[in-house]
């Protein structure tokens, strides 16, 4: 999972290559386990997208089974498809086009049922559901692009630090990474704040900043790591990541 | 849903999206995506033979190395690259760094590379990071290292400059590192920023030891080479077999990388210490710490200010000529323990930086400084000579039976004293009991030295030493003190009583007083030294072990103290002299303050005679 200046093979260029070599049942599997990954991953963003444009729980969770379902049962991404150099492009412009034929999803639905169905766990729903607040659900006027970006941003965000969170508890560091996370995005160099998280951790100012250079570092590769899964090419990596952020800023 | 602006981008951030799902939401997720600290950081390159060259593969290496698992590439720097590695016997995570093949492939480095190995492979000191195993690794040098997972100062700095408490506690370990690698002959060479880790604990390694001179090495003696073969020739690449950081790199470092010895080691430690403290490298003319603190362009954080005394000890380590520079590791260390010793406030080290007067005050204090130290260390040193002398209980009888008696006698003798002048009309038993007793203390404890002097022994017994050392304080102090009472009671018999302070003349008769004391007592202290320097076996026998043959200087300096004392007393005596009075001849009042106090007297009651006599006729 490094990004060492060599190239990995990222989930999604895993996809698309299975595709392109058809007939190795090994390679296929991987590729479907890839798929089902990212689409575990990400699933939250979809969601978070289609309550946004106005669909009901039920009916965003229904969508996106049959959506997923449909996905994981293709042979193969088309290699036409001129989305495809991202999973996200490619995520949206097929989600769109599959929304677009909502009579497509009974079809898919009764079709599914073996073992390419997608699914979603009513608990993980719940938890999505809390993150945006009935009221503030639909925002038609937005631009259905944008929105979408926003919500993957803001999802890969969310997993990447909750990731990081299930690291540190590992190593029996979760109150470092509660004490620490808010260092994230902070930039002060001296405040009292430092203080206070230095003894509450019994850190000296020193130990405390290299704490925090390690918590960055970790996390700044994660993210990227996470980015780089959705891409074809790694080299990619950088203006996904631009564009997810200039998603953000609008 | 309320949304709050970002602080740092202005992003409305939905901040009840987070109310229980964690706490990581509240951070605006467009820094989270691209944080304001992810911004690429100046990074000190080493000059070498390694810049060009592309580390290779996992895979590709993993094929070369026996014994050990590679795992990730953790670093590239101009001496090479660094892997994440596990030792397979051990089990234990590693950093191998391996070196280009354009220098592991130079003739005779094989050789230079197994003997530096083996003096790098014995440094062993905590703030060092341990070179565990050393060989070649296919077309590369290997060296495998103790794994340090923490940040190097160079990540450290980019959280911002150090506050100077921060950098003092780096500092000692850096000096203590270097100074240790120093004795065993090790010159690091390219100590900077980046070679400074620090392990989760805080605690700083320095890695890299040695390396650059490895490097180095070949690249000189090529210009040896060049020069044996063609002495007129001379290379005119002054660049030729420099290996360092340039703005870490002592100027002889760069003029002449052969003759570098440990002060180029000094001079980055130098380095460091002002960027550590400043954030900026003293490049050109640059200001001493604490100046450039003040300065405007940090303002806002002038709470933050730096003892002068550090400035110096940056300065001193950054001397152009190495032979001015701190002579090592270990006297940067001295100097900063002294610093940390003796806190002053920041404020008032700041203040104090440019005013002579301050300045002045400031070696006032330092001097204090040193004498309370002396004081204390040699309190030590007798609490030590204490415990020597109770472990030697009685080792030497012949010593110490006559020592303790004579503290037996002393301890009698103060008693003693002490009783009978508490008791009435026993004036002759006191001075009897004292005399008697410091008699004896002396004559026993003076035994006891003079046998110790002749053993062959040559520790000497505290306790002969303290008898004696009270004894003559009772004897010496009457006699240093007693041209001073003399001379104040004898000026009291001439003159009377000096006036109370406010009466007329009191000014006068203290200024008078004083000095005529001054004079006597110098003269007559004057007298002693010249007793001590012309017989100087007198007093040195009557007060052995203690007093010594006077140096010559310091003689001639208290000889000129006490003259000068003389003569400041005669002057000011001088300047206020008192009228002669003859009775019968009045006086003016205004003159009034000019006569003694025994002229004065008589002049008053002389005065009031003649008015009764006149009331008398009167009537």
């Amino acid at each position: 999972m490094t990004l060492a200046g060599r190239l990995p093979s990222t989930r999604w260029s895993l996809v698309l290559r299975a595709g392109e070599t058809s007939g190795d049942s090994s390679v296929r599997r991987v590729a479907r386990q890839s798929l089902e990954e990212l689409c575990e991953i990400y699933w939250p963003a979809l969601y978070g997208y289609l309550r946004r444009r106005g669909r009901s729980r039920q009916d965003a969770e229904d969508l996106i089974q049959g959506f997923f379902a449909n996905l994981l049962e293709r042979e193969s991404i088309a290699a036409a498809d001129a989305s495809r150099g991202r999973f996200r492009a490619f995520l949206y412009t097929s989600l769109d086009h599959y929304a677009a034929n909502e009579h497509r999803r009974e079809h898919a639905l009764k079709r599914g049922g073996g073992a390419a169905t997608f699914s979603i766990d009513c608990g993980s729903l719940d938890d999505v559901d809390r993150s945006f607040s009935a009221d503030a659900l639909a925002d038609q006027a937005g631009d259905p692009a944008t929105l979408f970006d926003r919500q993957w941003a803001l999802c890969l965000i969310r997993q990447t630090l909750v990731e990081l969170e299930r690291d540190y508890q590992a190593k029996g560091k979760g109150e470092w990474f509660a004490k620490l996370s808010p260092m994230l995005t902070s930039t002060d160099a001296d405040g009292p704040s430092r203080q206070q998280i230095a003894s509450e951790l019994g850190l000296s100012a020193t130990a405390l900043k290299v704490a925090i250079h390690r918590l960055r570092a970790t996390y700044r590769q994660r993210l990227l790591d996470a980015v780089a899964q959705t891409v074809e090419n790694p080299a990619d990596t950088g203006r996904e990541r631009q564009c997810l952020f200039d998603a953000l800023g609008e | 849903m309320t949304e709050t602006p970002c602080p740092r981008c202005g992003t409305p951030i939905s901040t009840d999206s987070a109310s229980k799902d964690s706490a990581n939401l509240v951070q605006c997720p467009r820094c989270l995506l691209r944080p304001p600290w992810d911004k690429p950081h100046p990074v000190a390159i080493t000059l070498g033979p390694g810049q060009s060259f592309v580390p290779p593969s996992i895979e590709e290496l993993s094929e070369q190395i026996t014994g050990y698992e590679v795992e990730a590439l953790i670093g590239q720097g101009g001496m090479g690259a660094v892997y994440l590695g596990r030792q397979k016997s051990l089990d234990r995570a590693v950093a191998i760094k391996i070196l280009p093949p354009q220098i592991a492939e130079r003739a005779g480095f094989r050789g230079r590379f197994a003997q530096e190995g083996r003096a790098l492979a014995k440094l062993n000191h905590p703030n060092i990071v341990a070179v565990h195993d050393f060989g070649q690794a296919g077309p590369y040098a290997m060296l495998v290292m103790e794994l340090v997972e923490g940040a190097n100062l160079r990540e450290v700095l980019a959280q911002g400059r150090l506050s100077p408490p921060e950098a003092l506690e780096i500092i000692p370990q850096l000096c203590d590192a270097l100074s240790y690698a120093h004795d065993e002959g090790v010159v690091h060479r390219d100590i900077k920023p980046e070679n400074l880790l620090f392990d989760s604990r805080g605690r700083l390694k320095i890695t890299d030891f040695g390396l650059a001179k490895l490097v180095a090495n070949k690249t000189a003696a090529d210009g040896e080479d060049a020069t044996t073969t063609d002495e007129d020739s001379r290379t005119p690449d002054p660049t030729q077999g420099v290996v360092g950081t340039v703005h870490y790199m002592a100027p002889e470092q760069l003029e002449n990388p052969r003759s570098v010895d440990h002060r180029a080691d000094i001079y980055a430690l130098g380095v460091v210490f002002y960027e550590m403290l400043t954030g900026e490298l003293p490049i050109g003319r640059f200001e001493p710490p604490s100046q450039f603190l003040n300065g405007s362009a940090l303002g806002q954080s002038s709470k933050i200010a730096i003892d002068v005394r550090l400035d110096d000890v940056v300065l001193r380590a950054l001397e152009k000529h190495p032979e001015r520079r701190y002579a090592s590791a270990s006297a940067v260390m001295h100097d900063i323990d002294e610093i940390e010793k003796n806190p002053r406030s920041a404020a008032h080290a700041a203040a104090s930086s440019g005013d002579p007067l301050h300045r002045v005050q400031a070696t006032i204090h330092r001097a204090g400084n040193a004498a309370s130290d002396f004081a204390s260390s040699s309190i030590e040193t007798t609490g030590t000579w204490v415990s020597q002398a109770s472990n030697r209980w009685l080792t030497n009888p012949r010593v110490e039976v006559p020592a303790y008696v004579a503290l037996a006698i002393a301890i009698v003798g103060v008693l003693g004293t002490c009783y009978w002048f508490n008791q009435r009309y026993a004036q002759g038993m006191t001075l009897l009991w004292a005399g008697m007793g410091i008699f004896f203390a002396i004559a026993f404890a003076r035994i006891s030295l003079s046998r110790e002097m002749e053993s062959d022994d040559p520790q000497s017994f505290l306790t002969s030493r303290f008898v004696l050392g009270g004894a003559y304080l009772l004897i010496a102090t009457p006699i240093l003190f007693a041209p001073l009472i003399a001379a104040v009671v004898l000026w009291c018999e001439i003159y009377g009583d000096p006036r109370d302070i406010g009466r007329v003349g009191w000014l006068r008769d203290w200024v008078q007083v004083s000095s005529i004391t001054v004079v006597v007592t110098a003269v007559a202290w004057l007298l002693l030294l010249g007793l001590h320097t012309a017989f100087p076996k007198l007093l040195s026998t009557v007060f052995r072990p203690f007093v010594t043959a006077a140096s010559r200087r310091t003689s001639i300096l208290l000889a000129i103290t006490l003259i000068g004392l003389t003569g400041a007393g005669v002057f000011t005596a001088h300047q206020f002299p008192y009228l002669s009075y003859t009775p019968g001849i009045p006086v003016q009042e205004t003159e009034w303050h000019k006569l003694s106090p025994q002229d004065f007297n008589e002049m008053q009651q002389e005065l009031h005679d003649r008015r009764q006599a006149e009331r008398a006729i009167e009537q």
